[in-house]
């Protein structure tokens, strides 16, 4: 489960984003994106290919010259002329933008070097990031040696290595085997619990919902709904299910969950029984001590809500993934 | 300047991994002035064939004019067919046909022609003609002088004939004498493949701009504190200390080694740093129009040769004729071998290269300014 974060209510934002426009050619790639990222808080910014995410970040991290807007970094505002505030910003492209033939770590002394480190001070940011990763191991191998997932690992801590106040990650686990993609979200997970903020675009609901505290749908351009996953998927009225299982004796289970208030359906589903309620959450002591009063035997209990999936189905009328 | 400095740092770190670099920019130029220069530019005398169909004083003394020199030897044949053969089969590599009419031409104050067989294009060959045509020249001007002097003097002709051939004795030894001291046989090839290889390598390391662009490391770079600009500056000045090193790297090689005098080291280095400029400019202007690395790499190696042709880094622009070699100077190649060739043979100060330098630099400037305006672009933009 994760761990509820206190935001800065009352600090500045970290990443204030007003009123992006951003055209090639005819085409509006960002058509009027505001959202701002509080510290500590982890940002995703979900949506299908082409929806605009890269573009979008491309100019939060003074990429990209932007059509109109403005882009302010806890509190500094970010263009072409003031290009400091980017030291607060650590940028992980979508792209694997390393030095092939270099080391891991002469990446990282690169990158390093750029934002001003030197010395022990780099050295020990290198071996720290690249722990981080979980590639301490094969930190002087060169980076075309290494597997897919871990180039995009040494992509992350090269992002990582001047601790930036927001962490910005376009798309970072597209074609990564498994265990580096839960290496990289774990990595992620931890550097936002540690009180780093994070913007992550993905087109994985999954990981929106396992990472993000607040997310952001963005379609053709703009971002058709945002909020924390529990908002959204309340704007669509969708039910949270209780899934619950007692050993043997479901059918009983079922009677008495059935006269609960608030319970609108009781399913059962081979031994396990699933109750549609809203707000499970705040239901689940009542269930509980419903089975217990009933000497029911309770083995398991699970809170399933809504997908994000369902949302953007419901709002782009498309599926996220084509 | 913080930027600077990592950009140099890293195209060093990536210069000492990358072994195609070292055998470009080093083994190939080495091995090649050495081929070069055992080949052709020794002092060994390069074997003519002669026919001799008269036997007049001015031929004998033709005969003794070409035996004098360092730089042929003699090979008597009796008929042509035998010695077109052998020069056929390079055991000589040019043969001269002294005609029977030869003394009348000369005497009566004719350009005497004799026939000269040589194989085209071939620099021992080119040597042997070049030698051929100065000693009928001598001969025949030798003639002609003691002729008039013995008329207006009123001396025999023998004796007026025998003065002019002592004066033309100690010239040629002065000449062959300073000339055999002072010049290694690498003198040519050491400096036309220094500037032959200096820009094939800069050019073909647009390649690993090329890839790093495509990576979209740039974007990473200027998603740090970093002005487009120093990013600009970084990657050229890369360029420029990797020309230099190699050329400094190739002159050392030619002077310790080969024993190459280069000549006036403040002209040598004013032209090496002008000559590096403009590769390194060559070379990013490459690396921002080339649409993959395998592009870069080959019209880097075919605008390197080709180019190299041009400016008289494969063979001296002397031999292609002036309006050739006038024309090779649009290839900033012509001007550093021009430069090279005044400071080597001519022991020129910088006075005497500052054309070349200032045509070098005006190339240099024309590159850098239109490159640099492109590299800002594509970096920004990706
Ligand atoms: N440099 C460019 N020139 C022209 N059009 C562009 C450029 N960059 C992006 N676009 C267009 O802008 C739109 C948004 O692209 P963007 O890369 O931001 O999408 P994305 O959400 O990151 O997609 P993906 O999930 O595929 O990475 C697309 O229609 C794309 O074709
Ligand atoms: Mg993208």
């Amino acid at each position: 489960m994760k761990i509820e974060k206190v935001s800065g209510t009352g600090s500045l934002p970290v990443l204030e984003c007003s009123h992006l426009v951003k055209s090639f050619a005819s085409r509006k790639a960002v058509n009027d994106i505001s959202f701002h990222i509080d510290q500590g808080e982890c940002y995703g910014m979900l949506g299908p290919n082409g929806a605009g995410k890269t573009t979008t970040i491309s100019i939060a991290c003074g990429l990209l010259q932007k059509d109109s807007g403005e882009v302010k970094v806890n509190g500094k505002e970010l263009n072409h002329k003031s290009i400091l505030p980017k030291r607060d910003i650590g940028y992980v492209p979508q792209d694997l933008a390393l030095y092939p033939e270099l080391s891991a770590s002469d990446n990282l002394r690169f990158f390093g070097k750029l934002y001003g480190l030197s010395g022990r001070d780099l050295e020990g940011r290198i071996n720290e990031t690249l722990e981080t990763v979980g590639l301490i191991d094969r930190r002087d191998d060169r980076i075309e040696s290494f597997s897919g997932g871990m180039k995009r690992r040494a992509n992350i801590a090269a992002g990582l290595l001047h601790k930036p106040s927001l962490l910005v990650l376009d798309e970072p686990t597209v074609g990564v085997d498994p265990q580096s993609r839960n290496a990289i979200l774990e990595a992620v997970q931890l550097l936002s619990n540690e009180g780093m903020a994070v913007l992550y675009t993905t087109h994985y609901m999954e990981e929106a919902e396992r990472l993000c505290d607040r997310v952001g749908i963005i379609d053709k351009g703009q971002i058709v709904a945002e909020g924390t996953r529990r908002e959204l998927v309340e704007q669509l009225g969708s039910l949270d299910r209780i899934r619950i299982s007692v050993s043997g004796m479901h059918r009983e289970g079922a009677e008495v969950l059935r006269k609960l208030q608030g319970v609108q359906e009781v399913i059962e589903i081979g031994d396990e029984i699933e109750v549609l309620i809203p707000q499970a959450r705040l239901k689940l002591p009542s269930v509980i001590e419903a089975l217990i009063e009933n000497h029911l035997p309770l083995t398991s209990l699970e809170v399933v809500e809504p997908n994000l999936e369902a949302v953007f189905l419901a709002l782009t009328g498309r599926e996220l993934r084509d | 300047m913080r930027s600077i400095h990592a950009l140099l740092w890293v195209g060093r770190r990536r210069a000492a991994k990358d072994q195609r670099l070292a055998g470009v920019a080093i083994l190939f130029p080495v091995v090649i002035m050495l081929l070069v220069g055992v080949l052709f530019g020794s002092n060994h005398p390069a074997p003519i064939g002669l026919i001799i169909k008269s036997n007049d004083q001015i031929t004998q003394r033709l005969v003794s004019v070409l035996e004098s020199s360092n730089s042929v030897s003699l090979h008597y044949y009796n008929n042509l067919p035998q010695m077109q053969d052998d020069i056929l089969r390079g055991r000589v590599v040019a043969g001269v046909e002294i005609p029977q009419n030869f003394m009348s031409q000369v005497d009566e104050g004719k350009n005497p022609s004799i026939d000269l067989i040589a194989p085209a294009g071939q620099a021992p060959a080119i040597t042997a003609r070049t030698i051929v045509t100065a000693a009928v020249a001598v001969v025949s001007s030798e003639w002609t002088a003691a002729l008039q002097a013995s008329k207006k003097n009123h001396i025999s002709l023998d004796k007026a004939l025998a003065e002019a051939e002592k004066l033309t004795n100690s010239a040629e030894t002065l000449i062959s004498k300073k000339v055999s001291q002072q010049q290694s046989p690498f003198s040519y090839t050491a400096p036309s493949n220094l500037v032959l290889f200096v820009f094939i390598t800069l050019l073909g390391a647009s390649s690993a701009f090329v890839d790093t662009r495509k990576l979209g490391v740039f974007s990473r770079i200027l998603a740090a504190p970093v002005r487009p600009i120093s990013v600009v500056i970084g990657h050229m000045l890369g360029l420029f200390f990797l020309a230099i090193g190699q050329c400094v790297f190739l002159v050392v090689i030619g002077r310790v080694m080969l024993g190459v005098n280069f000549g006036d080291p403040l002209a040598l280095g004013v032209l090496l740093v002008v000559l590096s400029l403009c590769a390194a400019g060559a070379s990013t202007l490459l690396g921002t129009v080339a649409k993959s690395s395998e592009q870069a790499i080959a019209i880097g190696t075919v605008a390197g040769i080709a180019l190299g042709m041009l400016g008289g880094c494969m063979w001296p622009t002397s031999i292609v004729g002036p309006a050739m070699a006038e024309f090779g100077h649009i290839a900033p190649q012509a001007w550093a071998m021009d430069a090279f060739v005044k400071l080597i043979y001519n022991g020129a100060g910088i006075g005497q290269i500052l054309p070349d330098v200032l045509a070098l630099l005006a190339f240099s400037v024309i590159l850098v300014v239109i490159s640099s305006t492109r590299l800002r672009h594509v970096i920004s933009n990706k």
